[in-house]
């Protein structure tokens, strides 16, 4: 009876123990630094419960197994996530300036130079594509792709994509810095307030999902439901079904996919050097994405008579609006007159949009080239 | 060079063209809706 009571204490491992600490790290960052709080702090907590010994809470018949099974392994949750990221973003600063979009496809570089490095440490493909995807710096993106390819992978690859997301203002600025001189950093960049019609904004999603939907027919759970949330926050007649999705869903299945994507990280699957190698690449896929975008907007330069602030390519990652913010505080510092934040936000989303076709780009070549 | 580090270079090559061709293909499109829908008088100010 008494050793019954005791079988938790009894059965505690140094791993448990160490978990133990890893989730409480997670809440600290989540309360005390604000990191990602609404995903590290679920995903935290939801550590904890997994590494209690014969917790009631994961296990075949646990609840944090079942929403596994009902939200994670379906790929359910991270789908409706899209939906209410798509009635988040507002496109309107890329209608107006269409060039961004180069931004949002350079900044995906890092995402396939990090699946080149990570099979170079040993990775097979499918989970080198996996962890590259962290350099989407789209947390649900790269949820799904860990899901279908590596998902005994999904703890560490969901803690480092949310983790470095949150450290982009620390992560990007040095790489910027290293990359571009004063005097580049200084450009000035024209703004036209062109004027987008709503016509042309509800017209937009429909088109970006058939057309990247033909292109890559495995994306468009991805961008389709993006573009589908986009189309209610457009379409002017569903602002509650808009307002909805973008507090309601958003918040409820934030909640779930966090707990439930922490319920995965157990001692035996996370405590391993291949985690502390994806904590690494992770890194590395944020620093190359920073680099790629940056390297691409100097490369047009060299033949556009207006030049472009290079920053604005750094912005070209999923990471909203921090990547956004950084590159416009970092115009600022060398300019205080020199305001990038409408062409950073334009680049920015670009980037969001860039991110998913990159994940289902990644999702249909991986198994077409394992044929 | 292995079979898998060939296929990594195989799938980022592919991978940034379609990436590429895909958002190019988008900022095209953004620049015909802008011409072919242009911000009208008072209906689509108005919102609905």
């Amino acid at each position: 009876m008494l050793e019954a009571l005791l079988q938790g204490f009894t059965d505690l491992t140094a791993g448990r123990v160490a978990m133990f600490a890893v989730g409480l790290v997670l809440v600290y960052l989540a309360v005390k630094k604000q990191y990602e709080p609404m995903i590290l702090l679920p995903l935290g907590f939801g550590t904890l419960l997994a590494n209690i010994p014969h917790s009631a809470a994961v296990g075949p018949d646990g609840v944090l197994t079942l929403l596994y099974r009902a939200g994670i392994a379906t790929e359910l949750f991270p789908v409706l996530i899209f939906i209410a990221i798509g009635a988040m973003i507002d496109f309107t600063p890329l209608l107006r300036n269409p060039a961004m979009f180069f931004f949002g496809a350079a900044a995906q570089v890092g995402i396939f130079a990090t699946v080149l490095v990570a099979i170079a440490l040993g990775f097979d493909l499918k989970e080198a594509a996996s962890i590259g995807i962290i350099g989407a710096a789209d947390g649900p993106t790269s949820i799904y792709v860990a899901n279908r390819f590596a998902p005994h992978l999904l703890g560490p690859i969901s803690v480092s994509a949310y983790s470095y997301m949150a450290l982009v203002p620390l992560i990007q600025p040095p790489v910027i810095r290293m990359l571009t001189t004063p005097a580049e950093r200084r450009i000035r960049m024209d703004y036209h307030d062109v004027k987008v019609s709503r016509s042309a904004r509800i017209a937009f999603p429909i088109i970006v999902t058939v057309l990247a939907g033909l292109l890559v027919p495995m994306g468009v759970a991805l961008i389709g439901l993006l573009m589908f949330g986009n189309l209610i926050r457009e379409c002017g007649v569903l602002e509650r079904l808009s307002q909805s999705a973008q507090n309601e869903l958003a918040n409820l299945v934030t909640i779930l996919l966090g707990i439930t994507v922490g319920s995965t990280m157990t001692a035996e699957s996370f405590l391993t050097v291949r985690t502390l190698a994806i904590l690494g690449l992770g890194l590395v896929a944020f620093i190359f994405d920073t680099a790629g975008g940056v390297l691409f907007a100097k490369g047009l330069n060299l033949f556009l008579k207006r030049k472009i602030n290079p920053m604005i390519g750094a912005a070209g990652i999923s990471a909203f609006p921090m990547s956004a913010r950084v590159v416009h505080r970092m115009g600022l510092q060398e300019d205080p007159t020199n305001y990038l934040i409408m062409h950073s936000i334009g680049a920015n989303v670009a980037g969001q949009i860039g991110s998913v076709m990159a994940g289902g780009a990644v999702l249909a070549l991986v198994p077409a080239l394992l044929r | 060079m292995n079979d898998t580090m060939t296929l990594g270079i195989r799938l980022s090559a592919y991978g940034l063209a379609v990436v590429f061709s895909a958002l190019v293909a988008f900022a095209l499109i953004v620049q015909l809706l802008l011409r072919l829908l242009p911000e009208g008088p008072e209906s689509e100010r108005s919102g609905r």
